[in-house]
């Protein structure tokens, strides 16, 4: 086995521990999981603060109300 | 009769909400726990716990706070027994305050050094002398007499202690910011403090980013493999593939207990906050926004300094530093000694800390202050000076037991840790389960303005309780004998659980003592009359 061509590039199996790997520097999975991350944090925070900046008085746009049952009694 | 406070805008409440929630843990926290976890592949546990667990939470604690508010009620007591319809949820309620106080006694002092961590930086008092060999002695002895973990009695022994005097100066600015109120003191701090501390990161992180191979006798230290010791993914074990730390469930559990301590859930600060909103204004996306931003700081700034940083001047040996305050006080100061231009880079990354402590500090103080409000019917002043009685004796006792910081340790592991989820599960039971689950998506959905997930339901009804659920029975099985044993051994442990026990004996009396005002002016949360000064519940 250990002669054939691996199924996966190696960052993606056999790498060892975090030592050894940060010694060759940033690996393809490193670059992948750091950008894919930072990405995603970039993108939610950028959606909610467009939609925040977009409508800056709330009250305007407003739903209808809603039915809250608020006569409740122990 | 108290009149009603409410945010100035709606980013201002925003920045508030996500300055309550960033914090040391994300700068310290959740970058030693990614890299022992899995590296990068720790973010794929960790993102699926944000998306099912964290933010499902937030929003839950947003709405209840908000639903609350409307009712004129900003404390967590009160808030409970509206959403509870009984009397032994208001007393659950004491968790809420309990929480955020105990927290406020030490997390102030941790804020204090990190303000005096800045100012030595800035003034050249660390000096870790010439001998790189002894730079990590060094960092480590002037941690030990700053703090006073050497003996007890920090401030009995005949001279003034910077420590002391920097405790004095941010407990002082803590309780004038409250004292301001909502609007002109908390969010007018924090619209100023957020972007400051982006500021200051940001010039550390180009700095760190920046560096190359500082050392030329060790060419494998340089900036990318800093950045591959943190994002490589990689196994739990030598040997194992990247995926095993992703089918482990220490890296889920992990995973989630760093989301759920970087959001503040369970902190009683969330809902105290979103009781200030209007009836009409939006949780869902502002929740999100709160939360993308808390993301943002962790992510995108505490995961690309810290660990890298430590790396590049330290090696692995460095960078595995375990513990928030080993990194952050003994080992970063370390990593400026070597880093060019260390004294100003320290100063920004310690005056970052001290903003990221204090808004975070500030969230602490605020539910307290509003319970003796309307609880107690007292004003501004009166309940500021009450709360800041309590809260100085609270953490004078942690400052003069400051031997192997026992005080502190033990009060962050019992209220710090175990309250905080016992909080989180009592809130998730009450609104997914005695509030309703179908009710509360209801009144997160006035004036949203973003659709709540279907999703939201289940995950708040199900898989939240479950998991908070699971993880207080894995403490007790786990660590809750090794903790009582602790507990056995020091006297000084013991004596910090009677502090414990003894104020939250005092605050369920205050609740008894409220719950009676409230019912003699007809404003008893249990039931879900209006209070005469409440927004109509009309549209």
């Amino acid at each position: 086995m250990s002669a054939q061509a691996p199924l996966f590039p190696s960052w993606c199996l056999g790498q060892t521990s975090a030592v050894e790997q940060a010694a060759s520097g940033l690996t393809t999975g490193g670059w992948i999981f750091m950008i894919a991350s930072i990405c995603f944090v970039l993108a939610l925070a950028g959606f909610c603060y467009a939609r925040v900046l977009r409508r800056p008085a709330a009250a305007e746009h407003m739903k209808a109300p809603l039915e809250i049952d608020t006569q409740d009694r122990e | 009769m108290v009149s009603r406070e409410h945010w100035g805008s709606r980013v201002g409440m925003i920045l508030a909400v996500a300055g309550s929630a960033v914090g040391l843990g994300n700068f310290l926290r959740f970058p030693g726990q990614a890299a022992s976890n899995g590296g990068g592949a720790f973010m794929i546990p960790y993102f699926c716990a944000l998306i099912c667990l964290g933010i499902p939470i937030c929003w839950a604690e947003w709405t209840m706070g908000k639903y609350g508010g409307r009712f004129g009620f900003n404390s967590c007591p009160a808030i409970f027994g509206v959403l509870g319809r009984h009397s032994i949820w208001r007393y659950l309620g004491v968790l809420g305050l309990l929480v955020p106080i105990v927290i406020y006694m030490y997390y102030v002092l941790i804020e204090s050094w990190c303000l005096g961590y800045a100012f030595s930086f800035l003034s050249g008092r660390i000096n870790l002398g010439a001998d790189p060999n002894l730079y990590a002695a060094e960092s480590a002895k002037y941690f030990a007499e700053f703090v006073g973990s050497q003996q007890d009695g920090l401030m009995l022994d005949g001279r003034i202690h910077i420590s002391v005097v920097f405790w004095l100066i941010v407990f002082s600015v803590n309780f004038l910011l409250i004292y301001r109120g909502v609007a002109k003191g908390i969010e007018f701090f924090c619209k100023y403090a957020m972007p400051v501390m982006a500021f200051c990161a940001f010039a550390v992180l180009i700095r760190v980013l920046t560096l190359g191979t500082p050392n030329p006798d060790h060419p494998e230290l340089n900036v990318l493999s800093g950045l591959g010791f943190m994002w490589n993914p990689h196994g739990l074990k030598e040997g194992e593939a990247w995926y095993s730390a992703v089918l482990s469930p220490q890296t889920w559990m992990a995973a989630a207990g760093q989301i759920f301590f970087s959001l503040s859930v369970g902190f009683g600060v969330i809902i105290n906050y979103a009781s200030y909103l209007r009836r009409k204004d939006d949780v869902v996306l502002s929740g999100l926004t709160a939360t993308s931003t808390n993301e943002f700081f962790e992510v995108c700034l505490g995961g690309l300094i810290t660990i890298p940083a430590a790396f590049i001047f330290l090696g692995a040996a460095g960078a595995s530093t375990s513990g928030t305050f080993d990194l952050g006080f003994k080992t970063l100061p370390v990593v400026f000694q070597y880093m060019p231009g260390g004294q100003v880079f320290g100063f920004l990354w310690f005056f970052m800390l001290f903003l990221a402590a204090i808004t975070s500090s500030l969230s602490m103080l605020q539910p307290a202050v509003a319970f003796l409000e309307e609880g107690l019917n007292l004003g501004r002043k009166a309940s500021v000076a009450i709360l800041g009685l309590i809260t100085a004796l609270g953490s004078f006792f942690v400052i003069f037991f400051s031997h192997n910081l026992t005080a502190l340790n033990t009060m962050d592991d019992w209220v710090g840790t175990v309250a905080v989820v016992l909080l989180a599960t009592v809130q998730v039971i009450l609104f997914a389960w005695v509030f309703g689950v179908d009710r509360g998506y209801a009144a997160a959905m006035e004036g949203a303005e973003l659709r709540l997930p279907r999703l939201f339901k289940f995950m708040i009804k199900y898989v939240a309780p479950l998991y908070l659920l699971f993880v207080l029975v894995m403490w007790c099985w786990q660590d809750l004998a090794g903790k009582i044993e602790t507990l056995r051994k020091s006297n000084v442990a013991m004596l910090t659980i009677g502090v414990i026990l003894v104020l939250t004996v005092f605050l369920l009396l205050l609740i008894n003592i409220a719950g009676r005002r409230w019912q003699a002016e007809t404003r008893d949360p249990r039931t879900h009359d209006a209070p005469p000064h409440a927004p109509s519940l009309e549209a």
